[in-house]
């Protein structure tokens, strides 16, 4: 376990072993998805104290949940891969598209330098609000997220989407160069998440948001899997 | 490839279920290792284990079936254990299983065996489940001090002696109440906070009677 301080060492430990709070253990979910090493010691106190599982009397689950969980399945076909992986490569283009809008907008930011020093004087610098306007893969309605930059809250007001049956909408924050961060489960209802505390308003300004369809709980990693169904870069408000 | 790894190659480490870091880096020398690591002395039966999850990565639905049978009735002790109600351990292992599921391309059996990777996947679900209903939980999670005893006689027939008996060995170093504060938090998932109740100590002392106890345990285990 090299190159972990002690205080990380024992986050990590204490992570395996449960005994975080809900929020210190999103905290550290976030860190590890930033540092291999954060996720590799938790790894291996897991891997150190899993022995003790051994020790538990069996319990037989009902019968019927193997079902359950088969119903769950992707099917069977190859074109689920394909689909899934022609997303993939749809992500990857439109965030390198945003990030050739964000080349050219510095270009510009660098030519018109006084007209942005004054816009961005007019902004309140404490916690500026941010809008990211998610457009439908499809037809329908947009979906706003709103940031309030300094308390760090994500804020996906009601809107009238539903989860496909059996699966989940995950919200997804990715920041430039960065793997997505979960932000939780959107439905119907308003939904408020907050980002970790070593998000800047400046990384937020250069985020997207996406929502992706994941199975029920999200996928296996805490990363993005289904396809995206909508997207959209971070603005001022 | 699995679809979980589709923004970069260094998606694979995850968060939430104890990533397996490096996946697919290792596979020249997971047979080897496979061969060489905590099963040595147990037989055959792991190595099924580990095969299904190669075989699961690839998506056969029989391995998958065959995983199943053979590790459900663990992973749902452990999980039943934590959560303490049957229709939340039954929703929660029908998660743990579609997670194995999805990422059973990273797991990494030079990264320990594949039931310690189920095991890890089932205790990080249903610990998230009893964290975000914390309110909920009662002081009962700590249970009573001699939970030791309960690890002096393993249910696994196949139990890798080694590993447990090693583990065994170095949670005897740690002083009791620190011992049974560790093991309540595994078996039972007490928080901090229900271990403060159960011994009347502040939350405070809970967190350094852990850390020492961990700080005993890893010294231990790396100097077997």
């Amino acid at each position: 376990m090299t190159g972990l301080d002690d205080d990380d060492a024992m986050k990590a430990a204490e992570y395996a072993l449960g005994t975080l709070d809900a929020s210190e253990r999103a905290a550290f979910e976030a860190a590890m998805a930033r540092d291999s090493k954060l996720a590799e010691a938790a790894h291996d106190w897991a891997i150190r104290l899993a022995p003790l599982a051994r020790t538990l009397p069996e319990v037989t689950p009902p019968a019927g949940l193997f079902a359950r969980i088969e119903q769950q399945l992707p099917a069977p076909a190859p074109r689920l891969a394909i689909a899934a992986s022609d997303d993939v490569v749809q992500l990857r283009r439109m965030l390198a598209g945003w990030r050739r809008i964000g080349l050219v907008s510095s270009a510009l930011a660098a030519s018109f330098g006084v007209a942005l020093l004054i816009r961005n004087a007019s902004l309140p610098t404490a916690s500026p609000n941010m809008l990211a306007v998610l457009s439908p893969k499809g037809a329908g309605a947009p979906l706003v997220v709103r940031v309030e930059a300094g308390a760090r809250k994500v804020i996906v007001a009601a809107a009238s989407i539903q989860p496909p049956p059996g699966r989940s909408l995950e919200l997804w924050y990715i920041a430039k160069g960065q793997k997505p961060l979960a932000m939780g489960f959107i439905d119907h209802t308003r939904h408020v998440q907050t980002l970790p505390a070593s998000v800047t308003a400046d990384e937020i300004r250069q985020a997207i948001f996406a929502v992706t369809v994941e199975p029920q709980g999200g996928g296996p990693n805490g990363q993005p899997t289904g396809p995206i169904v909508y997207s959209g870069p971070v603005s001022i408000d | 490839m699995s679809s979980t790894q589709f923004l970069s190659p260094e998606i694979a480490l995850t968060p939430g279920i104890a990533g397996f870091p490096g996946a697919g880096l290792h596979t020249v020398h997971s047979r080897l290792r496979c061969d060489n690591g905590a099963h040595r002395n147990v037989g055959v039966k792991p190595l099924q284990a580990e095969d299904n999850v190669r075989a699961v990565a690839r998506g056969d639905r029989v391995a998958f079936r065959a995983l199943y049978d053979a590790a459900s009735p663990r992973l749902f002790a452990v999980v039943l254990r934590l959560v303490r109600n049957r229709a939340s351990a039954e929703d929660v292992l029908q998660d743990v299983f579609l997670r194995i599921w999805r990422s059973a391309a990273q797991f990494d059996p030079s990264r320990g065996t594949a039931l310690a990777w189920m095991v890890t996947i089932a205790r990080n679900r249903a610990i998230d489940l009893i964290r975000q209903n914390s309110g909920a939980v009662a002081s009962a999670h700590a249970g009573d001090d001699d939970m030791l005893a309960q690890i002096a006689d393993p249910h696994d027939a196949e139990a890798s002696l080694s590993d447990l008996d090693g583990l065994r060995r170095c949670l005897n170093l740690i002083e009791p109440e620190k011992r049974t504060c560790l093991l309540a938090a595994y078996y039972e998932g007490a928080s901090r906070e229900d271990l403060a109740l159960h011994y009347g100590q502040p939350v405070n002392t809970i967190k350094t009677w852990l850390h020492r106890a961990l700080a005993t345990l890893r010294q231990c285990l790396e100097a077997k």
